[in-house]
């Protein structure tokens, strides 16, 4: 009974109509070519399995020990076992063909329009956008984290690579999924429909937080794209004197900045010499790096895309948003009012004991005195409060 | 009075203890009477052995009793033919070699000597089953060839691969192929010749493939023991900004490129041709451009392809950081090269930027260079 319960359950979750991550459910031109082989190679694969298992089923039960005399022993009949060879060839070239084309299909890199590098680490991915005429126009390159933002209708290429393990990268609305690989780069087609968020998850285990690894591409039409592009490449502004955004600034650039870099940040020594502050996370981090944090709420999410930087109102509305409205709601960012302040707080106090990582002094020592993960920093409520101030204004 | 084996106990015991007796004279401290201690132990152990024997009378049965020739414990079966005390005093001579000669020859010495313990022990069980041999041989079978076969075709694999790569390692890059080509052309003829004579007796078959399988290991040994080949090792890239900026060359691996592993690895080539321009060319980024993004910490393998007419190098400039030495504030510009690359040659390199471009001085940003040439440049952007 238990089992058909567990049986029925796994079944019926198939038809869940909200899976982000339906592989049934394709968004784009290439993981449409995908579906468009898969249902057919299933429907084919389903149809033989039915055959295999009547057939088992029919001779177990029709000749099964009755007491009868043993029957007549043959040494095969050639016609029969010629027929069975041929006829699973020829269903295996049948599936073979369109298979191979659909592999080359998905290898084309001729109509690229824009590029984007991707960089797994434990446990986040690193979006940089080379500066290039594709992708409308980019003149400076563009770092981001956590949500990959692309142009819809566009054929963009990704090419991916790892720091550390071997990660794998996988948004099924989009396209298939592919290793990232360390000293490696590969290359994955992108392309979607329409403007929206679709889902995706690491699927290549890569250590603790494997299951906390997520990933989210974000569609936006060409205009809004571009919109985004600027946005990016906004210079930095300093927080107004004496608020608690700039006790933040102190704070995260005492704190924070030895990993995270957050392009234009400045510090100012007692002799007026103004120096750009520089992370350097090659010294604290296993994989070298840290996500970039100049514009962390022009993103829904932080952690690995782990959590939302959006509380679920705001979140839903941007999710649910149409294709047409979908991109002015994005570009809107993190306002002070959709702040997911619980959870960025929750992180900002102890990230280890939000999502697990190897970053106690102990676990240091079996990576020379580096972290996987971000540590916990022993902040106060009070610095806590003040670099929430501050990141709030990195849009 | 004494009986035969109760003789050889004594005269093992009196050796011991003259053998303690020398010890304890030729040595001094601690060992010399840890070791007097023991073999008079030894001794004493002799003796015990010695007194048993005496009273059992070495076990013979009086020719007199009749009923012991039938029902004694030497009048029944004697045990089977065994190896495994031969095996075991060739483990006892490798773990004594071994004590002096090598920890390797000891540890194999202990093991030979478990084996041979654990088989002897084995065979003695199963002697005792019944007193037919065939059916005591295949119960010893039935416990032992699970262990022994998977054991010893590992252990005949290993010797074998490991013979094949000796003789591949000492023959030459240009014999080696045709040697092998040669001998995997002869195995096929053997493997054609076995199946088309399907009445060739076993013996036959199992004789040819055993002096086979000698010749190739003991062909292997012999190499094994006469080296492998000389393999030089060029440098392929320097760290030497002295080296980087000359056109002097001391050695150059021309085919240290050829490895398909790097080839497949490549995050971008740099070009330079025959108008003295240089160029780079990313996967997935079908252009030639005079910027190539490299992402930051991340293991780079560049691919140098020089296109012209001259024998050049690349450098990676590599930024300027201000770096404390002792108190000291010192300016660092680190530079990787290649060695010179001939015409249409091409060369490796592999290159982290822990840092940003933002990180280094303006006035030295990350860029490859070729000495000498103005305006062969390309800027290397790590976001």
């Amino acid at each position: 009974m238990l089992g058909l319960t567990a049986a029925s359950a796994a079944v019926l979750a198939g038809c869940a109509k909200d899976a982000p991550q339906d592989t049934w459910q394709p968004k784009g031109e290439n993981a449409q070519k995908i579906h468009d082989l898969q249902w057919p190679v299933f429907l084919v694969a389903g149809i033989v399995g039915v055959i295999v298992l009547a057939a088992i089923g029919f001779v177990v039960i029709r000749y099964r020990d009755k007491g009868q005399p043993m029957p007549e022993q043959s040494h095969g009949k050639p016609a029969l076992e010629i027929a069975l060879t041929i006829l699973p060839a020829l269903i295996l070239v049948g599936v073979g063909i369109p298979t191979a084309s659909t592999i080359f299909d998905l290898a084309d890199e001729s109509d690229t329009e824009c590029i984007i590098n991707v960089t797994g680490q434990q446990w986040w991915w690193e979006y940089d956008y080379p500066a290039q005429d594709g992708c409308g126009g980019i003149a400076e390159p563009i770092v981001t984290s956590g949500q990959l933002v692309i142009p819809a209708n566009t054929n963009v290429l990704l090419r991916l690579t790892s720091r550390d393990v071997i990660h794998s990268f996988w948004i099924p609305a989009l396209n298939g999924k592919k290793d990232t690989v360390p000293g490696r780069v590969h290359t994955l087609r992108m392309q979607a429909d329409q403007p929206g968020i679709y889902a995706g998850q690491c699927t290549e285990f890569c250590g603790l937080s494997h299951a906390n690894m997520k990933m989210e591409a974000v569609a936006l039409n060409p205009d809004d794209f571009q919109t985004w592009v600027g946005n990016q490449l906004e210079p930095y502004v300093s927080p107004e004197a004496g608020s608690q955004a700039a006790l933040g600034e102190a704070a995260f650039t005492a704190n924070c900045a030895y990993c995270h870099q957050v392009n234009g940040l400045s510090s100012t020594a007692p002799d007026g010499t103004v120096t750009p502050v520089l992370a350097n996370p090659d010294q604290f981090v296993v994989s070298g790096a840290a996500p970039n944090l100049t514009h962390l709420m022009t993103r829904n999410t932080f952690a690995g895309a782990t959590w939302d930087l959006l509380t679920d109102e705001c979140r839903d509305r941007v999710w649910n948003a149409s294709p047409e409205e979908f991109g002015a709601l994005y570009l809107q960012g993190v306002t002070a009012e959709c702040l997911n302040a619980v959870d960025l707080r929750e992180w900002i106090r102890n990230a280890p004991a939000k999502k697990p990582m190897y970053a106690s002094d102990a676990q240091k020592a079996n990576s020379d005195g580096k972290v996987r993960g971000m540590p916990a920093l022993g902040l106060n409520e009070t610095q806590i409060d003040q670099i929430i101030a501050y990141l709030l204004e990195r849009n | 009075m004494f009986t035969t084996g109760s003789k050889l106990f004594i005269g093992s015991s009196v050796l011991a203890i003259v053998a303690a007796v020398a010890f304890g004279v030729s040595y001094d401290g601690a060992a010399a009477w840890t070791a007097a201690i023991g073999l008079i132990s030894v001794s004493i152990a002799l003796l015990f052995l010695m007194a048993i024997n005496f009273w059992v009378r070495d076990s013979n049965v009086s020719g007199m009793d009749s009923d012991a020739t039938t029902t004694s414990a030497a009048a029944q079966e004697r045990p089977s033919n065994s190896m495994w005390p031969a095996v075991g005093a060739l483990g006892g001579a490798l773990v004594a070699i071994g004590l002096v000669a090598t920890p390797v020859v000891f540890k194999a010495g202990i093991v030979v000597l478990l084996i041979a313990l654990f088989e002897w022990l084995v065979q003695a069980w199963s002697d005792r089953a019944s007193s037919d041999r065939r059916f005591n041989a295949s119960v010893r079978g039935r416990i032992m060839h699970p262990l022994e076969f998977p054991v010893l075709g590992a252990v005949g694999l290993t010797v074998i691969i490991y013979s094949f790569s000796r003789i591949m390692l000492f023959l030459s890059k240009e014999s080696g192929p045709a040697v092998f080509v040669i001998l995997a052309a002869l195995i096929t003829l053997g493997g054609f010749l076995f199946a088309s004579r399907p009445t060739l007796k076993a013996s036959v078959v199992a004789g040819i493939c055993t002096i086979a399988t000698l010749g190739l290991v003991s062909t292997g040994a012999v190499m094994a023991i006469d080296g492998e080949r000389e393999m030089h090792e060029h440098a392929t890239v320097s760290n030497e900004p002295a080296v980087c900026s000359s056109n002097e060359e001391t050695e150059v691996d021309e085919k240290a490129s050829q490895g398909v592993a790097a080839k497949s690895n490549v995050a971008a080539t740099i070009i330079y041709n025959a108008d003295g321009e240089l160029y780079g060319q990313q996967v997935g980024m079908g252009e030639y451009s005079r910027m190539v993004t490299l992402q930051r910490s991340n293991t780079s393998q560049i691919m140098f392809r020089n296109l012209s007419d001259e024998t050049v190098r690349l450098v990676a400039n590599m930024g300027a950081f201000e770096v404390d030495v002792n108190g000291t504030t010192v300016t660092e510009k680190p530079v990787t090269c290649t060695t010179l690359v001939e015409p249409d040659g091409r060369q490796f390199m592999t290159l982290v930027f822990p840092k940003s471009s933002a990180a280094t001085a303006p006035t030295d940003p990350y860029t490859f260079t070729v000495p000498g040439v103005e305006g062969a440049s390309v800027e290397i952007v790590v976001p």
